[in-house]
């Protein structure tokens, strides 16, 4: 029997050592490092609600969200879908830093950290933020909770959907693109990272793009106006080739969103433009469906700080950027109470009216029909379904038979005028149908202080081509809203008054 | 060696056959409370005589129920095979042309309950709920006990079978269909993707043999309020082999079933099969069932009620 020579203890606890660092300390140090990489779900957050509004998130990042350095590169790589340079050209704004240079993003996106790679995706600001002029040599001025009077959310989706199927949505031209622009990926980003980020990003947008399709088939809704609930469709996946025609082409103009909480109390409001809801919480849940959000990925603590916000946000005052002729608003005064104050509230700031916030049927208002037939009563008891499961599942959208008549708090920031922003200054929505301007231009920030709306008739503002509004073409009708209550019989001194009074809301 | 159970090692023995019981036991629990527990449906079900006759649980959910998340993703995975006259229809379920009321998460006659996991199934006032409108411009207004002439049962059927039949009638679409829509725990994301959906799936299929008739394409389309209704329980219940007989005919109103008086031989069925409104009621709940009851006394204590609420409900003036 050959001898067998012991082992030392010492050497025994050595191997021990050496065996439970190679298959336990190691293992969990390189879990450890991958859930510090790729764990985590951080988003950018603001102490003022006001950058919040601007730049917070609402979630939609988690499923929609771009990686940064891809929303980044996205213009130079796909340029030739953009009407010009960078999403400027599509009307989105970019804040300028302390320092004079632009910001990285515009107002309207937020930006998340969430399984290891920084994403970017819009928020409410991005249709509820715009900037006004005072004169075309002037410097803008930022205005959040208005309308996104210049922001082209048709060209916003189609340049996304048009890119993702270029060949050029790869990694071989993202990348030098990234880098270019000063990324600095390390070498996980650059070779694992971000080419495996590019190929699921293409994936899901072009998955998406089936159901995204009737969008090009639109008639172009131009800046300020989005085809709300027919979006809404798509989180059902309705087969849209199948709706009925005449619930296509229906743009709305995007509301502002200032003094929410005298729309809910005393008496709740029916929101929308067709006041199909009267909860405030589910309309706002049922918007942030556009920013991207799922009801398991909405962060709901981030919408309640931009909930908090609106409640009492406040329109900037006309007078701050135009003189108010006084003695003028105060003819206009009494001339507004016999008119209009019964559906549009007694003032910019007190909404009481009998009918304000209320339907009036579509027979009566007489404008545009196609927004209201594109809200339709199966859109309506499908929408019960959202939020399943969670106590705020949504139980309020109703189909209506009309237009909500709205309060009019700022309302000279919220032209172009009626539902579909077919009516480009208060003063022409004070002449009847036919002598309403057939042809305008909408998506300049010059405001004109006169008529009350932005300036209309230039085709073109600091080197941008405008958006021609054929008020002929489907959607577009400026009829409606007339007749003698509608003040459009009032003599031409009565009108201007009227309009001079509008200036105090 | 010797293997004798040393104390020490008795000790150790007992302390993991110990482990072993609580575990299982806890796996027991576990797979009771997500796989068969009963929780009552909520309050306002019951609220009033018409909400459970609309929504009310009549126990389809055993047999014939669908889980609840398979349900609801459907539409949005299977948009093509929501059809009326062939054609695809834009709506989801509301396509099929249920009466669904504004807010409510399912339509009439289509009852929620959780049994280990919630799943949908259907009552009386799927078929007998009539809907009007005043005019075109205006929303539908529903009548309980009323004929469902609106309503496209044929091709609610169909459509379960065939989704079922698709190869994208699969764990991995349907689940990321189904994260998109709602946050499942882990046991739920696993009994979905493991056991729930291909279970679904196999038991969609069998029906498949059994309603093999309603893809007859010598057979006419039953269309939009009608139901070919013996057919259902000589196929379905009786399980006869197939011939060529087929018979749908309309949903009737069942309202004011006191009218009909045996005695003086007035008879509930279009063909006067039976003088007896019980055994109609029965006969017609069991095909809702698809199966036998899983608790008979419970069974027949709905079809009471049911025969109690209809002998006396009034159509509307």
């Amino acid at each position: 029997m050959p001898h067998r020579a012991v082992i030392p203890p010492a050497r025994w606890k050595r191997r021990f050592l050496f065996l439970f660092a190679f298959t336990v300390l190691l293992p969990a140090a390189v879990l450890l490092w991958l859930a510090g990489r790729f764990g985590g779900d951080i988003p950018v957050d603001y102490a003022d609600p006001v950058e919040h509004f601007k730049y917070g998130s609402t979630g939609g990042e988690h499923e929609m969200g771009f990686p940064y350095w891809i929303w980044r590169a996205l213009p130079e790589v796909c340029g030739q879908y953009l009407p010009g340079p960078g999403y400027q050209s599509i009307g989105m704004l970019y804040e300028k830093k302390p320092d004079g240079s632009l910001r990285d993003l515009p107002v309207g996106t937020s930006r998340r950290r969430y399984q290891g790679v920084d994403r970017v995706f819009v928020n409410c600001a991005v249709c509820h933020t715009s900037t006004v002029r005072t004169a075309a040599d002037q410097p803008p001025v930022l205005v959040p909770g208005m309308p996104a009077a210049q922001f082209n959310m048709k060209a916003f989706e189609e340049f996304f959907f048009r890119c993702a199927a270029d060949p050029r949505f790869a990694k071989e031209y993202l990348i030098p693109e990234i880098q270019r622009q000063g990324a600095d990926l390390d070498l996980l980003d650059r070779y694992l990272v971000y080419p495996a980020a590019i190929a699921i990003m293409r994936d899901r947008v072009l998955a998406l793009k089936g159901r995204f399709e009737w969008v090009f088939e639109q008639k172009p809704w131009g800046p300020g106006r989005v085809d709300t609930f027919n979006s809404a469709k798509v989180i059902f996946n309705f087969p849209m080739h199948r709706l009925d025609p005449k619930e296509f082409d229906a743009p709305a103009d995007f509301p502002s969103l200032w003094l929410q909480r005298p729309r809910r109390e005393p008496r709740a409001m029916e929101l929308h433009w067709d006041g199909n809801n009267t909860d405030m919480t589910e309309r706002n849940k049922s918007a942030a469906f556009g920013t991207g959000t799922t009801p398991p990925t909405i962060d709901l603590p981030r919408i309640r700080r931009v909930e908090e916000w609106i409640l009492d946000a406040e329109p900037p005052a006309f007078s701050k950027f135009f003189p108010v002729d006084q003695a003028l608003a105060a003819r206009g005064a009494p001339i507004y109470k016999e008119y209009c104050a019964a559906c549009h509230g007694a003032s910019g700031r007190d909404f009481s009216g009998p009918d304000v916030g209320r339907v009036t049927p579509l027979a009566e208002i007489g404008t545009d029909r196609r927004r209201l037939d594109s809200y339709t009563y199966t859109l309506a008891v499908n929408q019960a379904t959202l939020y399943a499961g969670y106590p705020w599942r949504f139980t309020q959208f109703r189909k209506t038979h009309g237009y909500a008549n709205m309060p009019l708090d700022g309302i000279w920031l919220r032209a172009p005028y009626l539902h579909n922003g077919s009516v480009p200054s208060l003063r022409d929505l004070l002449e009847p149908a036919e002598r309403r301007p057939k042809v305008f231009w909408r998506g300049n920030d010059v405001f004109d202080p006169h008529k009350v709306g932005f300036v209309s008739d230039q085709p073109a503002a600091q080197g941008r081509a405008l958006f021609r509004l054929d008020t002929a073409e489907p959607g577009n009708g400026n009829g409606g809203h007339e007749g003698r209550a509608y003040g459009t019989e009032l003599s031409a001194d009565d009108k201007l008054a009227l309009v001079e009074y509008l200036k105090t809301f | 060696m010797s293997f004798a159970l040393t104390p020490q090692r008795r000790r150790w023995l007992r302390a993991a056959l110990a482990a072993l019981i609580l575990l299982l036991v806890a796996g027991a629990y576990l797979g009771w409370s997500r796989g068969f527990r009963q929780e009552p449906q909520p309050a306002w079900v019951f609220e009033s005589a018409e909400s459970r006759f609309r929504y009310g649980s009549i126990g389809a959910e055993h047999d014939a129920g669908v889980p609840y998340w398979i349900f609801y993703v459907l539409p949005r995975v299977f948009p093509e095979k929501f059809r009326q006259d062939g054609q695809q229809v834009a709506g989801g379920y509301a396509a099929l042309g249920v009466a669904w009321e504004q807010g409510q998460e399912l339509p009439v006659g289509f009852t929620k309950k959780t049994i280990g996991f919630p799943r949908v199934g259907n009552n009386c006032a799927a078929c007998h709920t009539t809907s009007y409108r005043r005019s075109a411009d205006s929303n539908p207004v529903f009548v309980s006990g009323g004929p469902g002439h609106t309503v496209n049962i044929e091709n609610f059927f169909r459509l379960l079978i065939e989704c079922a039949r698709d190869p994208r009638f699969d764990a991995d679409i349907l689940m990321a269909e189904i994260n998109r829509v709602t946050h499942l725990d882990v046991i739920d994301q696993l009994l979905y993707r493991y056991v729930i959906i291909p279970v679904t799936r196999k038991r969609l299929l069998e029906r498949e043999a059994q309603f093999a008739w309603i893809f007859r394409p010598d057979f006419p389309e039953w269309g939009r309020g009608r139901d070919d209704g013996m057919n259902l329980t000589r196929y379905f219940m009786l399980k006869a082999p197939m011939d060529d007989r087929f018979g749908p005919a309309d949903i009737p109103a069942v309202w004011n079933l006191a009218k009909y008086k045996a005695v003086a031989g007035q008879h509930p069925n279009y063909a006067g099969d039976t003088h007896d409104v019980h055994s109609v009621i029965i006969d017609s709940a069991l095909g809702v069932l698809g199966a036998p009851p899983a608790d008979k006394a419970d069974f027949l204590a709905q079809v009471k009620w049911l025969q109690d609420y209809l002998s006396a409900l009034a159509p509307p003036v």
